[in-house]
């Protein structure tokens, strides 16, 4: 798919009221987002030797799949242009610059590299060589466009909470599995039915992709396309939340319906501000909480559900 | 020693969805910043202003880890939303599309006073209103 970026470079008195109003012109465009460059910004931390080239001018860029950037949308978007300088003194010139979606999609992989998250799992990205030194467990993964590459903070606390509380033989489900780095590691570490779910259909695919490259046997797992655990019609012993606080929230109303006795839920991609109200939620179903870990300002959950309350 | 930095990035991005397409992925992508991490931590924080245009300046270091800080609505977004209006005047000096009361603009100046390069209240208001007049939007008394 290519792209045109339709880059606004600007003078004006009032920057910020001018950058606000070309923004504007692309909103109603229908566009759901801009990037913007301002000469002189200078972070407190101070630049690197390599740092970046700082922009010599003001700009707005907006960003059109090429078939929805006809030459009269062009000159509309300079009609509207030449009136701002009229009526505000904003002196603007467009340059167009077209764009593979390639270029970006692939383009952070080069900063992706194995990494040891727990002291025997290793993540390592498809494109990447790892020698192994000894017993430990790879698990590969390539994340497309769906969350989860296994160095995020939630993922890997995720995987040190599944190392911990999983036991050989369990049956593991993933709410919001995503890349479905959870469900190979839950497999790898002795999982015997790993069951994920997923409400974006492409994650779906791309976690049968990732579990199959990890050699689980087809007969071993079992995806679903689907929100929370609406399609989910079994207990199990561990279950994976790696999804944010207010969803986690939600899917506390309705997990006990998905837990096992002595089940354990692991929640994570809670921000740390919003732990407490999560932990309260988990209490007043009937969770007992076992212990909460903190990783750069990310917060993982893990509650039990005890005998007694199970009817 | 504190950890230099790369590039700054400035975006305006919908809350609550955020994803690895334009302006999000070349952005990033060019700075080597894991897309998906971002946009995750992005959509965590600004889950409960959903659908709003939100302002994000971006610290990328050199070890291609980062940290933004998001800011408060577009005036422009806060305008239309107080006139209840989906689009601002294609002529504004001829065309009135909308209008706001005075004291909707002082709530917006109040909000918007942090971001902007206002001293006071009243200075900030004379910036919304400003807005206001070039989107074809009204200030009543």
């Amino acid at each position: 798919m290519k792209w045109i970026e339709a880059k606004v470079i600007f003078e004006s008195s009032a920057p910020e009221l001018a950058a606000d109003l070309i923004s504007m012109i692309f909103y109603e465009f229908g566009l759901k987002g801009v990037s913007l460059e301002e000469p002189g910004m200078n972070p407190e931390e101070g630049w690197g030797d390599n740092a970046v080239a700082q922009p010599a001018h003001y700009s707005v860029s907006g960003f059109f799949p090429a078939e929805e950037l006809p030459d009269s949308r062009k000159n509309d978007l300079m009609e509207k242009l030449s009136l701002l300088e009229k009526q505000n003194e904003i002196l603007s010139k467009v340059l167009f610059r077209e764009m593979d979606e390639e270029d970006w999609a692939e383009s952070w992989k080069e900063y992706f590299w194995p990494e040891k998250i727990t002291d025997t799992i290793v993540v390592k990205p498809t494109w990447r060589e790892y020698k192994s030194t000894g017993r430990e467990l790879i698990i590969e993964i390539d994340p497309g466009m769906a969350f989860g590459t296994g160095t995020h903070p939630t993922t890997a606390l995720c995987i040190q909470m599944i190392e911990k509380y999983l036991k050989p033989g369990d049956t593991f489900l993933d709410i919001g599995t995503g890349s479905g780095i959870l469900m190979v590691a839950a497999a790898r570490l002795g999982a015997k039915q790993v069951w994920g779910i997923d409400n974006d259909s492409i994650a779906v695919k791309i976690a049968e992709e990732n579990l199959v490259l990890n050699k689980i046997r087809k007969s071993d797992f079992h995806l679903t396309h689907g929100n929370l655990i609406d399609t989910i019609d079994q207990p199990f012993q561990v279950i994976t939340a790696n999804i944010l606080s207010e969803v986690i929230l939600t899917l506390l109303n309705h997990v006990k319906q998905v837990m096992k006795e002595d089940g354990i839920l692991i929640c994570s991609g809670i921000i740390e501000e919003n732990a407490q109200t999560v932990i309260t939620k988990m209490q007043s179903i009937g969770l007992d909480v076992l212990e909460c870990r903190e990783k750069e300002k990310w917060v993982a959950i893990v509650a039990c559900l005890p005998k007694q309350h199970l009817a | 020693m504190a950890k230099k930095v790369l590039a700054m990035v400035k975006l305006q991005v919908v809350a609550g969805k955020a994803n690895p397409s334009p302006p999000i992925g070349p952005a990033l992508g060019q700075h080597g910043v894991n897309i998906m991490d971002f946009c995750k931590i992005f959509n965590a924080r600004t889950a409960k202003d959903e659908g709003m245009i939100i302002p994000v300046v971006l610290t990328i270091y050199q070890d291609r880890t980062f940290t933004f800080i998001t800011k408060t609505p577009p005036a422009s977004v806060l305008l239309k939303k107080a006139a209840k209006i989906a689009k601002g005047a294609a002529d504004p000096k001829r065309n009135k599309v909308g209008n706001v009361t005075r004291a909707q603009v002082e709530e917006i100046a109040n909000l918007k006073i942090a971001d902007l390069n206002a001293n006071d209240l009243d200075a900030a208001c004379k910036i919304i209103a400003g807005t206001a007049r070039s989107m074809g939007i009204e200030v009543s008394k």
